[in-house]
């Protein structure tokens, strides 16, 4: 009984949060493309389907072979990323983590704590149909998730191309077009991007962590990947990964001044001074170009660190603006 | 020693059976009440009925998942640690006859994370039953070291005991070594630890236990040589019992016990050195009552400092070894005030 409760209302939220995104100002479905009016037509009734037939066998982003019995009502979406999926392709989830903030619907989701421990009670708590759990900052879950007995999805980006695979998994997962509708655009829009990026291409540093203390993005983190798409030069290109996460180098302040960025994009991960303030007033960065042309720009972490996937098409015309404000616009 | 002097020598019944009550009914009673406040309370709060309902599996399927899936076999787990702690503190404390001996403070657990640390920096997905295995024979070469660097034709508790806080120093500078050079992988998959019990099941109960089963028998196995060689080296080889084999024996007993803690718990502090004393205050020296009422103490310390874990900033947790330390720390400094 209470199930059924759960279910209907997830159903309810589910439908009301599709109509309104199709009508939203989601700048994917606005983009005037010829296949976006049928298909967003359609997703605002609460029955459009991705054709998915029940039971179902996804592979995931794991690689693993997920069984979903019927069509998930009531989904538990358990890191930032897996959240923002979630509502991207126009469903609800019962949870979230603590540190999500996007989008403002997820915030009445049930709190499960944080991502690398959420609570596996609470989780259980919300009867879900579906877990969707992070690929990336999740993979030590496995065992603890599929003993609740509920099929677990992994969906997550490390990399550009994971995005689109992690939309299109999640859409036959759930049976929606609105996946598909994500990937493609996405894929068109880099396309779009990669058409129009000038043959000098911009010299970038990508910096991360504290003004004191920062490391910078390789082409292989998901930040260095997209600015990678977005035409950039990156001057950490071929430094060994050193850092304490994968895909970052600890450079030395010479090299980086040597190396003379035109542009430089900073993630700061901690509250107080940010990183493009603190080298804008350091003395020795003063002749670097990227300071004298102000051309440091501080880039969200949600988007390009925290939750790396979703709102990937937002991110890579950021990035294509900064780097190349003449042909994309400010 | 804590039995009235002025009790009657006509009766001694009557005072023993009330000493017998308290030294053994009142540690069960509080390990039971450990179990069951540990399944009904965590991240929501269950009903004793509902309690029962899902171990029976008559209730709810909700109620069959967090009890029977997800709050039973972490509560077995923490009574395994704490019992395993517990009774490898007795034992160490009894070999080195020094009261701050513990298999924290002469780096076991330290030598078993350190096995863990690095099977972990070689493959981040290391499966959970090959550590408990890789634990105890990190914590058996450290016993190996602590008991090689202390022999001198022979092993005094004295100098066992400082190699043991001498290879704690370097086994733990190890780890750390290990942490700060890892990435974030390999570091998300090293916090577990720190000690704690997050997203621990069945799977890791079903290879803990053996570990923790043999260690405990092995300990109640050898607790009248414990006891003879608590009269010192040389009256215990008069009495007729080979004293560097009880301790190599009484040693590695303990590793084996703080290895397979280590696999379940990551390194938890203290227990291991203030439950024995606890013990002792109950039942006095006899190792053959000390070790077992050590279990059941250690037991329920750390069923009850995981269940505080859970529940203090739900739904995040804080680390075991955290809460155990907090507790420890006083009672240690409160020992030294008081034995020195």
């Amino acid at each position: 009984m209470h199930r059924y409760w759960k279910a209907a209302l997830a159903l309810a939220a589910a439908a009301s949060l599709i109509a309104a995104t199709a009508c939203g100002d989601d700048e994917n479905d606005t983009s005037g493309d010829a296949t976006a009016a049928p298909t967003t037509a359609a997703s605002a009734s609460p029955t459009a389907a991705a054709g998915t037939t029940y039971p179902a066998t996804v592979t995931d982003m794991l690689g693993r072979s997920v069984e979903i019995p019927a069509e998930p009502v009531s989904i538990a979406a358990i890191s930032p990323t897996a959240v923002e999926f979630v509502y991207a392709v126009g469903e609800t989830s019962k949870t979230r983590t603590k540190s999500v903030s996007f989008p403002a619907e997820a915030m009445s989701a049930k709190d499960i704590g944080s991502a690398y421990q959420p609570s596996l009670e609470l989780i259980a708590g919300e009867a879900p149909d579906l877990i969707v759990a992070d690929s990336v900052l999740q993979p030590q879950l496995k065992n603890d998730l599929e003993a609740l007995n509920v099929p677990v999805l992994y969906v997550g980006a490390s990399a550009f191309g994971d995005v689109p695979r992690s939309f299109r998994i999640i859409g036959e997962a759930l049976n929606t077009p609105k996946g598909e509708e994500m990937a493609t655009a996405l894929e068109d829009q880099a396309a779009d991007i990669e058409a129009k990026i000038p043959a000098t291409k911009s010299k970038v540093l990508i910096v991360n962590g504290t003004p004191d203390d920062f490391f910078a993005a390789l082409p292989e983190s998901y930040v260095g990947d997209l600015a990678r798409l977005a035409g950039a030069d990156n001057l950490a290109a071929g430094q060994p990964s050193n850092a304490p996460f994968p895909g970052y180098t600890k450079l030395s302040l010479e090299t980086i001044v040597a190396s003379a960025p035109e542009v430089v994009l900073a993630i700061t991960a901690a509250p107080g001074q940010t990183i493009s303030e603190g080298l804008a007033a350091n003395p020795a960065w003063a002749d670097v170009p990227a300071v004298k042309n102000q051309r440091i720009h501080e880039i969200d972490a949600q988007i390009f660190l925290q939750a790396p996937g979703p709102r990937a098409a937002e991110g890579l015309l950021t990035l294509a603006k900064l780097l190349y404000p003449e042909v994309f616009g400010q | 020693m804590i039995a009235p002097a002025a009790a009657p020598r006509t009766t001694p019944t009557r005072p023993r059976i009330a000493r017998d009550v308290m030294a053994w009914g009142v540690p069960v009673a509080l390990l039971v009440a450990a179990v069951l406040l540990a399944l009904m309370f965590g991240a929501t709060s269950l009903s004793p009925a509902r309690v029962v309902d899902g171990l029976l599996d008559r209730g709810t399927p909700l109620d069959r998942t967090i009890v029977y899936e997800i709050r039973l076999p972490r509560v077995l787990l923490a009574l395994a640690v704490g019992a395993s702690l517990a009774a490898s503190g007795t034992l160490l404390q009894g070999v080195t006859r020094n009261p701050l001996a513990d298999p924290h403070v002469l780096g076991l657990t330290a030598a078993g994370a350190l096995g863990v640390s690095i099977a972990i920096k070689i493959s981040a997905d290391i499966p959970q039953p090959v550590l408990a295995p890789v634990a105890a024979m990190g914590a058996f070469s450290g016993a190996a070291l602590v008991y090689g660097m202390s022999w001198r034709g022979g092993v005094s508790p004295v100098r066992l005991a400082l190699s043991g806080v001498a290879v704690a120093a370097l086994f733990t500078s190890g780890i750390t070594t290990l942490l700060v050079t890892s990435n974030l992988s390999t570091q998300n998959a090293l916090a577990w630890l720190a000690g704690g019990l997050f997203g621990r099941g069945w799977d890791d109960l079903h290879v803990t236990w053996p570990y923790v089963a043999g260690g405990l028998l092995a300990a109640v196995l050898l607790s009248r040589s414990m006891n003879i060689l608590a009269l010192g080296d040389e009256p215990a080889r008069s009495l007729g019992l080979s004293v560097e084999r009880t301790r190599v024996l009484a040693v590695a007993t303990a590793a084996l016990l703080a290895g397979a803690s280590v696999s379940a718990a990551g390194m938890v502090a203290f227990v291991g050195l203030v439950i024995p004393h606890a013990g002792r205050f109950l039942v006095g020296d006899d190792h053959r009552k000390l070790i077992p009422l050590s279990a059941i103490l250690g037991a329920a310390l750390v069923i009850y400092a995981d269940l505080f874990a859970r529940v203090v900033v739900a739904p995040t947790e804080i680390p075991l070894g955290i809460v155990t330390a907090a507790v420890g720390a006083p009672f240690l400094l409160y020992l030294v005030r008081s034995k020195t």
